[in-house]
């Protein structure tokens, strides 16, 4: 098995079914993990903020820093390879949030409504999450499978 | 022997921050001091200057040129750059070791530190305030204490988590209940054996405290901010970074929203990446 990373603000979609895709350190990021069984064709999202209207520029150098610009082009990216949209299934990893009641460092919590209310436009539902709380993230993917696994330090590997 | 005369033990056998660079760090307090005169004390260190080089020569900057000395790299490099590369080089060899009891694997504290360090100086920028040295050695150095901790932080790993999952308690405080001590309390006290400024001390001893620009001085609240904003993107959080306790107030009395915040987070990160590329490290952060 060959692992490809995604980065930060960075997107890979996958046919290759010697592949597994992975994700280091989700904190407040959200992964986003698309695949569909049949075409056997999956994708991963990394995206750290919720809105590109923040910084149009940047958002066109690098759509996969934002969600409203990066979940489009993951979906657009996979239909390419084969990927039907009714087939998909949805996972959304990260979104975990600091000690914070003041409201500042609420990233975690925006880019996962966001992440909902883009999906929830599009008619896309969510098969599984895993999201929230106060702990890293890392996920992979397996292109064989289908298999999305979620590991955080210190605690045991889990399937979504 | 208590765990005390441990933790003092454990303190004379980390490897000492590189003298040439504390030397520097010394001349820097004076902002009117001429960078030949910093060149002369760098050239010195073998390594720092065939690293200097090597950034030079690299495709980064596509020279034709071979460039062949110091004087030569600032030219290249801006001076303030070249300031900020000695230092990180000279924490390189210090902060790559996997530290098992906080969860950080191989090269991850050194990725930590990088991102800190780049973040706390694009929010100086941010602010329009000058140059100020104790802002990216403080935040490249701000978890030194974790290379002593890491083994006792390491045995105690589950009744730390414990605290944290069950009580409610942030990492640091978690850590100091158990152990009698925290990183940022004995990392400052190894940056006060290596003789470092003052003002660098004071910004790893603060790192987790509660601050406030009307109190404290800025560097230790930019690198405060900067640590908290790099554990929450996952940078080096390892198992329990992400229970850290941001300064109530701190963004406001800065003056910015959260959307300020944001937009700072979108323009770190590429200057992170150009970091990275600079001191030749991964750019997923792990060695």
């Amino acid at each position: 098995m060959r692992q490809r990373i995604v980065g930060i603000a960075e997107m890979q979609v996958s046919d290759d079914i010697n592949e597994v895709l992975v994700t280091y350190s989700l904190g407040s990021c959200i992964g986003v993990v698309i695949y569909d069984p049949e075409a056997r064709v999956g994708g991963i999202l990394h995206y750290m903020l919720p809105d590109s209207s923040l910084d149009p520029h940047k958002a066109a150098e690098k759509p996969a820093m934002f969600a409203d610009t990066g979940i489009p082009l993951l979906f657009k990216t996979a239909y390419g390879l084969g990927l039907e949209k009714r087939r998909a299934k949805v996972v959304l990893v990260g979104g975990a949030q600091v000690l914070d009641d003041s409201g500042y460092f609420n990233i975690g919590k925006r880019n996962y409504a966001m992440a909902r209310k883009i999906l929830w436009k599009n008619n896309v539902l969510v098969d599984a999450e895993d999201v929230g709380g106060r702990i890293n993230r890392t996920v992979f993917l397996e292109l064989a499978t289908g298999r999305t696994l979620v590991k955080s330090p210190g605690r045991e590997m889990r399937e979504l | 022997m208590s765990l005390n005369d441990k933790i003092l033990d454990t303190m004379d056998r980390i490897r000492p921050f590189p003298q040439v660079v504390v030397k520097v760090l010394h001349l820097l307090e004076d902002p009117d001091i001429p960078a030949s005169r910093i060149m002369e004390v760098v050239r010195y260190d073998p390594v720092i200057t065939m690293r200097l080089l090597q950034v030079c020569n690299s495709a980064l900057f596509g020279l034709k040129r071979r460039v062949e000395s110091l004087q030569q790299a600032m030219i290249i490099l801006g001076s303030q750059a070249m300031m900020r590369l000695i230092v990180a080089f000279g924490a390189l060899d210090l902060l790559k070791d996997p530290l098992p009891g906080y969860g950080l694997e191989r090269g991850e504290l050194l990725d930590h530190s990088v991102a800190c360090a780049t973040l706390s100086q694009s929010l100086l920028k941010e602010l329009n305030f000058p140059e100020d040295h104790a802002v990216f050695t403080g935040a490249i150095l701000h978890d030194v204490g974790k290379l002593v901790l890491n083994e006792y932080a390491g045995e105690q790993y589950w009744e730390i988590s414990r605290m944290v999952d069950e009580e409610g308690q942030s990492a640091i405080e978690a850590e100091r209940a158990v152990l009698g001590v925290d990183h940022a309390q004995i990392g400052a006290q190894l940056a006060q054996r290596w003789n470092l400024p003052q003002s660098i001390v004071l910004v790893i001893l603060k790192h987790h405290e509660s601050v406030s620009p009307e109190r404290d001085p800025l560097a230790v609240c930019l690198v405060h901010l900067a640590n908290v904003m790099c554990v929450q993107l996952g940078i080096g959080a390892g198992t329990r970074g992400l229970a850290s306790r941001p300064s109530q107030d701190l963004v406001q009395s800065l003056g910015w929203s959260p959307k300020k915040l944001d937009a700072c987070l979108s323009a770190f990160w590429c200057e992170l990446e150009r970091a990275r590329s600079l001191l030749n490290l991964p750019s997923e952060g792990r060695a």
